[in-house]
């Protein structure tokens, strides 16, 4: 079920958050997290229910039996039991097809095996996995099972993220004001939806008009022209952005609905300073998985400066292979990886470059990395490289007035103004006149850019980007 | 300001934009489309670019319930192409079922659609008519046509509801303010009660019109593949074989009346082929209106045999 299709909207979303504060109201909470526990399966579910409600569903009782026993006794092989479950599961449902792919190609006779992927396997893993972790450290005390089903399945963050902490979600489960309608968390949670449901329909479907085809031809196996392919490659960077970013919105703003404070998943990437800056300010929540449950464990940096290379690359090179069972992905890993160590060499020398020089060697390294993210293969990716530095004669595929204005338009928007978690007070604002208030202004754009986003949705429902990982 | 005052507010002003991000286009687009006297119609086609077709979207996704409800109650209904709505949009087809108090409804589409997206508005409407006339031509082809694939499509609801809204608004707008609309694309507009139609500079040619020479080659014979679609959508009408009329409109470049006297032949149905000379088309294929006329007049002084082997109307 998408955020956007009309049966989430008008169906789903009111008849659950309802029934959630009634049942609050009545006073029964743990039946209000059972209500929004078993919705949220429901809405896990909707596609394919009897494939991916046992899946989901073993992983949780699997888990949470494994994080049970942890809490009473951190057992070593409990945890090493719980993670290899839980790889091994992604393992088979995500990486099986490209390890058979890869030996095949290598010369080793094996069956091709590819099964289709569940959706949002790779982050209720995750967060299942940051859980036993948790446990076996002593830092997960609750086991409420309603609380801890309602903690994994929890609609806004279970496709796509962000990616929780249990010790973050449940004290906010069992806090009985949590389960009673609070209008200013609802009003508040309403303009983050539609600041990223607009983000999504508005900016990043809009701006897919100028990548999709560019890196269409390119997969086709076709060169394009070098300013195709910067139009291209800056058009997706602006788009996953956008997507990403507008989902995260909307699952902030969902769970703000239902009482819910979500950690923040972005914060301006665009604007960072080095890559270790974008690194903070994107994909917040996978960035402080891996940190703390990849990471630290291989040693972080407290072993030495060559262990602490090897450490970040294999931790950015994993990184990437968690988006898809594709060597693109590790490409692009692997890029940031590279500029990453590039980063920490450089600021051991105590060089200062001006800001403005900084980001903008930044943001290129970050266009650069998205080709091979976007492209479906390699050499489809080294091809748009190719065609961005000069080797080109294909047509031209876009029109580049309209690009030209489309990323401009995205680029200052993303560059330059403050961001949602700005905006609606997550964070310190500089212009002050930006600031959400409860008034008629904010009351008004909220409602129009909902409206707008919700119409132009309708038309054709456009799934969001990082579903698929 | 209150929360609770700040949600409401908030989901009208929702409402109001949403309503407008789908309606605001198609309106501007509508205003472009030349208007009607007429009472009782649709815009079921227009040429400014952003509207377009209408009128499987309408049928398809039942948006216009009064159209809808004639389907349902015809007596007869006419399937077919482009080609058949303008060989049976004519006064002799209404003085026809007029004269023998008839009802009667014209079910084809423009975009050259064949029978397989017939079918699919047919198996929506719950009772069939007692006889139907199938005009051949493209008719039992196996393909769909763009706007078919539109109409059908997924979220296709709210895309032709917008035009329907468009439409509406357009023509209350243009109606206020004259000034504002530049009515300068060609359009057709569909009666709700019969699915006639009325076009206003479509199909006409730069080159001028066509007439039909009195010597054409031959059509090639119906594929086996056309014989076996020919089956199955005349099972899929649920009437009796000889309830069904298969006919075709001469056009000026081919002879198909063989061919479709074969279709009818292998599907047990009647043929009912008039030759009538002179004919002028638009296009080579769509009849002018004189033509037309004249063409379905011939056509049914041919169907009261017809009608009267094939049922009992009364039943109906």
């Amino acid at each position: 079920m998408l955020f956007h299709s009309p049966f989430f909207l008008f169906v789903f979303l009111p008849i659950v958050l309802a029934g959630f504060f009634v049942l609050g109201w009545l006073r029964w909470p743990a039946v209000a997290a059972l209500w929004l526990a078993l919705n949220s399966l429901l809405f896990y579910a909707w596609d394919d229910p009897l494939y991916l409600l046992p899946l989901i569903l073993s992983s949780i009782v699997f888990n949470y039996s494994i994080g049970l026993s942890l809490v009473m006794t951190p057992r070593r092989w409990a945890l090493a039991l719980g993670i290899i479950g839980n790889l091994g599961l992604l393992g088979t449902f995500k990486y099986l097809g490209l390890a058979t792919e890869t030996l095949s190609e290598i010369g080793i006779p094996v069956t091709l095996t590819k099964l289709s992927l569940p959706i949002g396997i790779s982050f209720y893993t995750f967060t299942q996995i940051a859980f036993l972790v948790d446990a076996y450290r002593g830092e997960a005390r609750e086991y409420n099972p309603i609380h801890y089903l309602l903690f994994v399945a929890f609609f806004p963050h279970l496709i796509a993220g962000p990616i929780l902490h249990h010790k973050e979600m449940m004290p906010q489960f069992a806090l009985r004001e949590t389960y009673r309608a609070r209008w200013p968390a609802i009003a508040l949670g309403l303009s983050w939806f539609a600041a990223g449901l607009f983000k999504k329909v508005i900016f990043a479907d809009g701006v897919a008009a100028f990548s999709d085809p560019v890196f269409a031809v390119a997969d086709a196996g076709k060169l394009v022209t070098t300013s195709a392919a910067w139009i291209g490659a800056a058009a997706y960077s602006l788009q996953i952005y956008f997507d990403f970013s507008g989902y995260s919105d909307m699952a902030i703003g969902l769970a703000l609905m239902f009482g819910i404070a979500f950690p923040l998943n972005f914060f301006s990437p665009y604007k960072a300073d080095s890559l270790i800056d974008f690194w903070r300010r994107w994909h917040m929540t996978l960035s402080r998985f891996l940190r703390d449950y990849l990471y630290f464990p291989l040693g972080g940096n407290r072993k030495g400066p060559a262990r602490r290379m090897i450490n970040l690359m294999v931790t950015m090179l994993l990184g990437g292979l968690w988006h898809g069972a594709s060597w693109n992905f590790v490409a692009w890993g692997g890029i940031h990886g590279l500029g990453l160590l590039i980063n920490h060499a450089w600021r051991s020398f105590g060089i200062t470059i001006p800001w403005p020089v900084s980001r903008l060697v930044t943001l290129l390294v970050v266009i650069l990395a998205w080709v091979p993210f976007k492209a479906a293969t390699l050499s489809s990716a080294w091809s748009i490289w190719r065609s961005m530095f000069g080797v080109s004669h294909g047509d031209s595929i876009v029109d580049a007035t309209s690009a030209g204005f489309w990323i401009a338009s995205l680029s200052f928007i993303s560059l330059v103004l403050p961001n949602t978690a700005q905006i609606f007070g997550r964070s310190p604002l500089e212009w002050r006149f930006t600031a959400w208030r409860l008034n008629g202004f904010w009351s008004a754009s909220v409602g129009l850019a909902l409206g707008a986003a919700i119409a132009m949705s309708f038309r054709a429902p456009v799934s969001f980007l990082y579903f698929r990982f | 300001m209150r929360a609770g005052w700040f949600v409401l507010l908030s989901l009208f002003a929702a409402l109001v934009s949403g309503t407008l991000t789908l309606v605001a286009p198609m309106t501007l687009a509508a205003s472009h489309c030349i208007p009607t006297s007429s009472k009782d119609v649709f815009l079921a086609y227009c040429t400014s670019p952003k509207f377009t077709d209408y009128e499987h979207g309408a049928y398809y996704l039942k948006l216009e319930p009064q159209a809808i409800k004639r389907l349902e109650s015809a007596q007869v209904v006419v399937l077919g192409s482009s080609v058949a709505q303008m060989s049976f949009s004519t006064d002799a087809t209404s003085a026809y079922f007029n004269e023998r108090k008839l009802s009667y409804y014209l079910l084809g589409f423009g975009y050259n659609e064949g029978g397989r997206f017939s079918a699919a508005v047919l198996s929506r409407v719950p009772d069939h008519a007692s006889l139907y006339i199938i005009h051949a031509y493209k008719f039992f082809g196996n393909g769909l046509s763009t706007a078919a694939e539109a109409a059908m499509a997924e979220n296709a609801t709210v895309h032709f509801l917008s035009k329907k809204l468009g439409a509406e608004s357009a023509k209350w707008i243009c109606g206020v303010m004259r000034g504002w609309c530049e009515p300068n694309s060609s359009s057709i507009y569909r009666s709700f009660n019969t699915g006639s139609w009325e076009w206003i500079n479509t199909y006409s040619s730069s080159s001028g019109t066509r007439p039909i020479p009195p010597q054409r080659p031959l059509g090639g014979a119906p594929s086996p593949d056309d014989f076996v679609r020919a089956e199955s959508l005349a099972a899929s009408l649920k009437v009796p074989p000889e309830c069904i009329i298969v006919t075709e409109t001469p056009n000026a470049d081919i002879d198909l009346s063989e061919n479709t006297r074969l279709i009818a032949e292998h599907i047990h149905a009647n043929s009912l082929i008039p030759q009538v000379e002179g004919l002028v088309t638009l296009d080579g294929y769509h009849l002018d209106k004189p033509s037309a006329e004249r063409w379905s007049k011939v056509f049914f002084q041919g169907l009261d045999l017809a009608v009267s082997r094939c049922h009992d109307f009364s039943a109906k």
